[in-house]
């Protein structure tokens, strides 16, 4: 990873552990959630030049299937859940108990079983970082999105883009059964809920 | 007598999961509302004897259907089913009126048992 | 994100966009073309180089194509993009915005906009054809519309 570059040794490290935690948290509710098949793994925490955003994160104009939960206010983000419309299309099914449907377009349960899980991975996510930085955090209502990717990252990333021309994004992996699946999860906090994590971490230690 | 329940959450695969928990263990669902606003007005026109309620939901959320539900009826057992564990959040659903409070993923004897425990069947 | 991409015939020059706005620039003789992707309407004193924002990206791409002999007299401009991708009651509604001060910045410096397609709640795939300035726009689910 060229592009690559630390926030700074510690501040960086300081944001890891914290994310780590909260990636732990939001794997136990999605394990929950698919009896046990499905658990994540925090991939990166990094800061990206604005211009490389979409690339270091392979996000470009393929088509993917998204849920997006945003956090209102200074102290905010948004959460992007994506994946492939074949990798979509089997989690809605298994959490359905169904075949897999592979005639578009999605049906309303279908968009409501992915829609959920972002519900339940969001506010997983988001309970452990309340308890970490002593904020009360309730995101949004998820959303169901199938765009291309670059188009919706664009537009998580601009409360940022407002007062830095660097990025930070955490992304999270899925595994079944220990196999890496091709869907993600970006956090993409403010830099007011940067500066808030890194400092409920100094203070408490 | 078979006990009612309205069931509220924006998520139908939620709606689908309690309702066919309750379902099996005997319970009528009486309807299923979609935000917090459907509910106020499911709850003044079925009576239900009980309601399972999520928070987080678009234009009119959970503690906006509690406060209502619960001027309505100061005696309106209701179920708060959300995935938000916050201590804030719990705190205000409590002193809103909740009789209790389940966290999803839920597991679907818990869901029964807490039911149970506040409208007890025959 | 922020960039400004320049080439000449017979490339083409292309673009994701979602809230950003797609600042394709042309010049029908030298059939060179720019196309500026624009993040923000203005700077407000923040970092950045001058193709993230609307005011300082058109003077910014003129003075790119001047150099590469393309006179601004001539040139004419397609735009694209300005979505609100999270809906209209979602976060950030940055893209009317953004196409504003796109627009603006253009009509100060005097370059004609010919055509555009703006707004909604979809992202858009753009290519500019440098041999004769059309501008290709796709939005998921609809056929391509060429500007």
């Amino acid at each position: 990873m060229p592009n690559c570059r630390p926030v700074s040794h510690t501040p960086l490290d300081v944001l890891r552990q914290l994310f780590a935690s909260a990636t732990h948290d939001a794997s136990t509710a999605m394990c929950r959630w698919t009896d046990g098949l499905i658990t994540l793994s925090l991939d990166e925490v990094r800061e990206i030049p604005l211009g490389e955003v979409c690339d270091e994160l392979n996000l470009s104009d393929e088509l993917l299937t998204m849920v997006v939960l945003h956090l209102e206010g200074d102290v905010g983000g948004v959460m992007i859940l994506t994946f492939d419309e074949e990798n979509g299309r089997q989690l809605a099914a298994a959490l359905l108990g169904r075949p897999v449907e592979h005639d578009d377009p999605w049906s309303i349960l279908e968009q409501s079983a992915l829609t959920e899980t972002g519900n339940i991975l969001g506010c997983a996510y988001m309970n452990a970082l309340t308890r970490l930085i002593d904020r009360e955090l309730v995101p949004s209502p998820p959303y169901f999105l199938q765009d291309y990717g670059a188009s919706v990252l664009q537009q998580a990333i601009l409360a940022q883009a407002m007062t830095s021309d660097e990025v930070l994004v955490c992304r999270t992996g899925f595994h079944r059964q220990g196999a890496e699946l091709d869907w993600r999860v970006l956090f993409v906090p403010t830099e007011a809920m940067r500066r808030a994590m890194i400092e409920a971490i100094r203070t408490a230690r | 007598m078979t006990r009612t329940l309205l069931v509220t959450d924006d998520a139908p695969i939620i709606r689908e999961m309690i309702k066919d928990a309750v379902t099996e263990a005997g319970w009528s669902v009486a309807g299923e509302a979609g935000d917090g606003r459907e509910a106020v007005e499911w709850y003044k026109a079925l009576r239900p004897d009980a309601v399972t309620l999520d928070l987080v939901m678009p234009e009119y959320d959970g503690l906006f259907a509690l406060r209502e539900i619960m001027a309505h009826d100061p005696a309106a057992k209701v179920l708060v089913v959300s995935a938000l564990d916050q201590k804030r959040v719990l705190r205000e659903a409590f002193k809103a009126g909740a009789r209790d409070f389940l966290i999803k993923p839920f597991d679907r004897r818990l869901l029964l048992e807490s039911l149970e425990h506040f409208v007890p069947g025959a | 994100m922020g960039q400004v991409k320049l080439a000449a015939a017979p490339a083409r020059l292309n673009a994701v966009l979602g809230s950003c706005v797609g600042v394709a620039l042309y010049h029908p003789r030298a059939r060179i073309g720019a196309l500026g992707h624009v993040v923000l309407p203005r700077s407000g004193g923040t970092g950045g180089g001058p193709a993230k924002f609307a005011e300082s990206a058109i003077p910014y791409m003129l003075a790119q194509l001047e150099q590469r002999g393309a006179s601004r007299t001539a040139l004419v401009a397609r735009i694209a993009g300005g979505a609100c991708m999270f809906g209209t009651g979602g976060p950030l509604q940055i893209g009317d915005q953004n196409v504003a001060a796109v627009l603006a910045a253009l009509k100060a410096s005097g370059v004609r906009v010919v055509a555009q397609d703006t707004g909604g709640t979809k992202g858009r795939r753009v290519s500019l054809d440098c041999t004769n300035g059309e501008l290709t726009v796709e939005i998921v689910g609809c056929p391509p519309r060429i500007l």
